[in-house]
């Protein structure tokens, strides 16, 4: 009986019983987690595939980056059509400057793009915990990425240990794993329409959280975007969307003044449309208080697009001719 | 240090094999460093708040052992309860009641403008204040001979596997182990480790994936249906049991591995019949607290029925003042009470519906019939325990009871993962309160059985378990 066993005995029994249980586990863990990986890459469909689509294989002309309001707010289509560019949509919702930045990153280590949006909206430099949390989605790309290594380490001083395991990049992902690689989605463009229109509602006095700080990593991170997509004469512009409602936090305006400030210093043109004209209080345009649906992402990407048509017009009779210029590609 | 990091992962080998690596006579500096350590992982300055309630309290245990005189044990019992009472009071509730407060005289048009305290509640402050009045108490009772080894009594306040979320435990119990000597015990070892990894599964798969729908629905309540808000309140419920039985399991588990028993905190609570048998089965280790040191010396139930009536609703209401600072607690309590007070008005009329409809010839559907009773009154109680103001609870209550429009799912996979949870559970304890023994992989004879099975449960732990998920709800009582 184990309860009767000799001291000696039972360290060595502790011993034994733990190494063939770490062993099992490392068996386990290495085997399902090659089998996830495997997998991983070859969905045909899904967030995942974009991102992948993103950070190995984008090769259009302008790139989009942001949030669920970059999402959901820019149509590829709108785009290619007006500007005459091939287009695609990289945003990923719930992410940050920081997610951002990492892809930009890894974008740029294959080929420059002729143009880059980027949206942001206006409390984007405010310290928020999950900011970091979310970069788990780049735990898949640890492995093979090493560029993008450093945003993924920036979730905790212990992410290198946990990566030892093999199943835990794929962590929460196994059913839309199976999900994508059944489901075919032939369309890779990135964006994803919102169909529902929301109630109007009535907005109350807002008043911002008091603990908001401007996170210096984020700050950091939107510098380095910046500079890196300037220095390959790459066209920038940093675009907030329209809202039917502002986030409480942006009634707090020190990240926008900040947003201006850093905009200015490198020249980029910052676009606020959070106020626009045509869109600002239609609910009929909306699918909720923070998104534009179907309807108001056609009209805010048609907006979007004539701008930058207009501002490229203005360029070519300034002697520069972007759109036919092509693309950069780093070999 | 959390339970649910890396770092406690790291941490807990590290101390166990030095534990059993150094001679005796040092374990307990070792156990008493790690568990400073441990706390001081949160917030360095409030292991102040701990040494001075340990100082406290170990120099009125000595002193109400120098006399036999009651008058003079009293006065150090009444030091050790201000003392005790006044950590909580300020860290805890000073700025409830001054909220309190506050917003009562502005109805009257009172001027009353006291700051609010800008402080940080220490994590677990009313899990070891109550472990330290509990031996206060009983030395004062003479239950407990009080303790002269400072280092052991300071072990016993801050024993890190149960420091911040309990199980409470009593002195009698705990210091006593404190002074025995452990050697390593693969029973211990194995049953401490499988204890572990089921806690594990409990916070990590099941109450942090829960706590997302929880979150997304009951912080933005206006804008969901009845039945999400209904689905919400039955995932609030999982979610607390597993976060904190989750908790209590890491907790029991850690201190088993290196010889130390601690108390049973929860029994399958749902599987109660009555609210009367739901607090000997959750969170005992608070509910005996309750009931050694509050509920008996009041009387108990050995007293008028008016008197019965004002110990039960004291009762509650400190337990739900205790839970948290806020009114939601408060009437959480009140509810949980007026159940208690209820279901004995109604015991006898309770029965005899039962014997005329022939509920008592079907034992077994008749005790089916009362869990799911108890448990749709306990929703009820939960959604003030969960919901972020009274108001809001009651509009919460108002939506389930329509059970209209649509069912929020969010992520897909996250709520499929929830219910993955949550099946495995139910059927672990469902075969714990049948004693059914057939078919279980995790008591296998198979050693290999036995042991894949916990490889499965750490696979699905890094599978589907969310490492993102923050803090035990317990912490913030």
């Amino acid at each position: 009986m184990a309860g009767n066993l000799s001291i000696s005995n039972s360290k060595l029994l502790v011993l034994v019983k733990l190494t063939f249980f770490l062993t099992l586990l490392f068996i386990a863990d290495y085997s399902i987690g090659d089998i996830l990986r495997h997998f991983y890459f070859t969905q045909k469909s899904g967030i995942a595939r974009t991102l992948t689509y993103s950070i190995e294989q984008s090769n259009e002309d302008i790139i989009i980056f942001g949030s669920s309001r970059a999402v959901h707010h820019y149509n590829p289509e709108v785009f290619e059509k007006t500007l005459g560019m091939s287009c695609f949509n990289s945003g990923r919702d719930g992410l940050s400057i920081l997610f951002y930045r990492a892809l930009e990153k890894a974008i740029l280590n294959r080929y420059a793009p002729k143009i880059i949006i980027l949206d942001l909206p206006s409390s984007e430099l405010f310290a928020e915990s999950t900011d970091y949390d979310r970069l788990s989605c780049l735990l898949p790309y640890y492995k093979t990425h090493t560029e993008l290594r450093p945003f993924i380490e920036m979730r905790g001083k212990l992410e290198r240990l946990k990566l030892l395991s093999r199943i835990y990049p794929f962590n929460g992902l196994i059913l839309s794993i199976i999900k994508n690689n059944i489901v075919i989605d032939k369309k890779i463009d990135g964006f994803l329409p919102l169909s529902n229109i929301m109630k109007p509602i009535e907005s109350g006095k807002k008043i911002p959280p008091s603990d908001l700080k401007i996170d210096p990593n984020k700050v950091n991170a939107l510098r380095d975007f910046i500079k890196d997509a300037v220095s390959r004469g790459i066209r920038l512009y940093i675009i907030i969307s329209p809202v039917y409602e502002l986030d409480l936090r942006a009634y707090d305006q020190r990240s926008l003044n900040m947003l201006k400030e850093i905009t200015n210093e490198y020249g980029v043109p910052l676009w606020d449309y959070t106020y626009e004209p045509k869109i600002v209080s239609r609910a009929e345009l909306f699918s909720d208080p923070g998104h534009l649906n179907k309807t108001g992402a056609e009209l805010f990407s048609e907006i979007i697009a004539n701008r930058i048509k207009g501002e490229l017009e203005d360029n070519v009779l300034e002697g520069q001719n972007i759109t036919k210029s092509k693309g950069s590609h780093i070999k | 240090m959390l339970f649910n990091s890396l770092h406690y992962i790291i941490f807990f080998p590290i101390v166990v094999v030095l534990y059993f690596a150094i001679p005796y006579k040092y374990r307990w500096m070792l156990l008493l460093a790690a568990s400073y350590y441990f706390y001081m992982c949160w917030k360095l300055e409030y292991i102040v708040l701990i040494m001075t309630s340990t100082l406290i309290d170990y120099f009125a245990g000595i002193k109400m052992g120098q006399t036999n005189e009651k008058k003079k044990r009293k006065k150090y019992l009444i030091l050790s309860l201000i003392s005790n009472f006044g950590l909580l009071g300020t860290f805890k509730y000073f700025n409830f009641f001054n909220e309190s407060f506050r917003v009562l005289f502005n109805h009257l048009n009172i001027m009353y403008n006291v700051p609010a305290l800008k402080v940080l509640l220490p994590v677990g402050i009313s899990f070891y204040t109550f472990q330290t009045l509990s031996y206060s108490i009983d030395v004062y009772r003479g239950v407990k001979k009080p303790e002269r080894n400072l280092g052991i009594f300071a072990l016993y306040v801050a024993f890190f596997p149960q420091l911040v979320a309990g199980p409470i435990e009593r002195s009698t119990r705990l210091l006593p182990q404190l002074f025995k000597k452990k050697e390593v015990s693969y029973q211990n070892f194995s049953l401490g480790m499988k204890q572990i990894i089921w806690g594990y599964f409990k916070k990590v798969v099941i109450a942090d994936r829960l706590g997302m729908y929880v979150a997304a629905t009951y912080n933005n309540q206006i804008y969901h249906s009845g039945i999400t808000l209904l689905v919400a309140t039955i995932f609030f419920s999982v979610q607390v049991y597993c976060d904190f039985s989750g908790y209590s399991d890491i907790a029991i588990g850690s201190a088993r591995v290196m010889g130390y028993e601690l108390m049973e905190n929860f029994h399958r609570p749902y599987f109660s019949q009555s609210f009367n048998e739901f607090w000997r089965r959750w969170h005992i280790s608070l509910s005996t607290w309750f009931k050694d040191y509050l509920y008996i010396p009041m009387g108990g139930s050995r007293v008028t029925k008016k008197r019965w009536y004002l110990n039960i609703m004291t009762l509650f209401l400190l337990s739900g003042l205790w839970h948290g600072a806020n009114w939601t607690f408060v009437i959480w309590g009140a509810v949980h009470g007026f159940y208690m007070l209820f279901a004995s008005w109604t015991a006898s009329i309770r029965e005899k519906i039962s014997q005329f409809i022939g509920l008592t010839k079907i034992p077994r559907f008749r005790k089916v019939f009362k869990i799911i009773i108890f448990n749709i009154l306990l929703l009820i109680a939960t959604v003030f325990f969960r919901s972020l103001n009274i108001s809001d609870a009651f509009e919460i209550i108002k939506k389930m009871a329509h059970l209209n429009g649509p069912l929020f799912i969010g992520e897909e996979s996250g709520f499929i993962f929830s219910l993955f949870g949550m099946a495995v559970l139910f059927i672990r304890e469902f075969k714990q309160e049948l004693n059914y023994t057939k078919f279980s992989l995790f008591e296998s004879n198979n050693v290999l059985i036995r042991q894949l099975s916990y490889v499965f449960l750490v696979v699905i732990i890094l599978l589907i378990g969310v490492f993102d998920g923050g803090q035990f709800i317990y912490f913030q009582f």
